[in-house]
């Protein structure tokens, strides 16, 4: 079990939405992580009510969505509208919280237009590649570390 | 006729159980507060500690901090015992480089306070304090020490225990750049560019910095 002192982690997700998600209409994308400590019993949208014990700690990042169904939703009417679209970054660090470690939260998001337009300029394509890679490796880095010291 | 013993003790012990009364009616007000949420503002009655910023192209940023028991009302439900902590953060508008529109200030107002707030600074409000939000806060973080039963959009939860929630609401058709340092509340960034089939992008390089 790792102890809070090995809780200060870095969760990195990165996640690229595109357009055909019609079987998800009318709910929201949501980006988190929890921990818990103390009795917890809590209900999120979308989600069945929760009772939990433990340190409690969320970060979430809600994705707006259209409510009607993109592959049948009218051209003319929804024109200039797109939520469906979404490329994030989104990055948490935190501690022990009886102890000065920080919580600190790093997010960037494109939704809608933004998305659709940053997916089709090759600066944008580049960063977000950019970021997987650095993900990747930092994920690798965190299990090697979690190996190590559990193998002590 | 001089009052025997007796009604001299009654006596005493009423006036004794009067003063005890008005001390816990005292120290029960001081930890009883209560917060009303509306779609602009924030009400605040009984003893309260906060602090705003929106300094330095910094997002216009709002910390309260309440003590005893807090009931909370209006977008919000619920009920907490303990401490109980909330950072609202309003967005930046930004077009490139530049802030789409000169920066407007949290207005807010304390009944009781005794000097006016400065930036950052925190300050104590024992009976009244209303925080006017400049738009829907895109980032909420409420930490509680203690016990709460609270139903709305910031959260819907009975605990006990320590809760730390940070909730980012992400707006439409936009990039957004938030960066949150718990240490440092008042020095959150929330920037959002509005983007549409006719708008332009701004420059990649503005996000890099928020992996770093």
């Amino acid at each position: 079990m790792r102890s809070l002192n090995t809780l200060t982690t870095i969760v990195l997700g990165l996640s690229v939405v595109m357009l055909g998600l019609a079987g998800c209409v009318g709910k929201t994308l949501v980006f988190g992580t929890a921990t818990k400590f103390g009795l917890d019993a809590s209900q999120r949208a979308d989600q069945t009510v929760e009772v939990t014990m433990g340190y409690d700690r969320y970060e979430i990042a809600s994705i707006p969505a259209v409510r009607e169904d993109a592959a049948k939703a009218d051209p003319e009417t929804t024109a200039g509208k797109d939520t469906y679209s979404v490329l994030g970054i989104f990055s948490v660090s935190y501690g022990n919280p009886f102890s000065t470690e920080p919580l600190v939260l790093r997010q960037f998001f494109a939704t809608g237009w933004a998305a659709r337009g940053a997916a089709l300029r090759p600066a944008f394509q580049q960063f977000f590649g950019r970021k997987t890679g650095e993900i990747i490796k930092q994920g690798d880095a965190e299990i090697q570390r979690e190996r190590s010291a559990g193998g002590r | 006729m001089r009052p025997s013993i007796t009604t001299m003790l009654a006596e005493r012990t009423s006036s004794v159980m009067v003063q005890a009364a008005l001390v816990v009616l005292v120290v029960a007000c001081s930890l009883f507060g209560c917060a009303w949420r509306t779609a602009t503002a924030e009400h605040y009655f009984g003893p309260v500690l906060f602090r705003v910023s929106w300094l330095d192209g910094a997002a216009p940023t709002s910390q309260v901090l309440a003590i005893g028991i807090l009931a909370e009302g209006g977008r919000q439900w619920g009920v907490s015992l303990g401490v109980m902590e909330r950072i609202a953060v309003s967005p930046v508008y930004m077009q490139g480089t530049d802030i789409e529109e000169p920066q407007r200030r949290p207005q807010w107002s304390a009944l009781g306070a005794a000097v006016l707030p400065a930036v950052r600074h925190w300050m104590f409000s024992p009976v009244y304090l209303r925080v006017e939000e400049i738009g829907t806060p895109v980032l909420v973080a409420r930490r509680l020490f203690g016990a709460q039963i609270v139903a709305g959009p910031e959260a819907r939860a009975a605990s006990l225990g320590v809760v730390s929630l940070a909730h980012v609401d992400v707006p439409d058709d936009a990039f957004s750049q938030i960066h949150f340092d718990s240490r440092a509340p008042m020095a959150t960034r929330v920037r959002v560019w509005r983007a549409g089939p006719d708008h332009e992008l701004p420059p990649v390089h503005l996000f890099e910095e928020t992996m770093r």
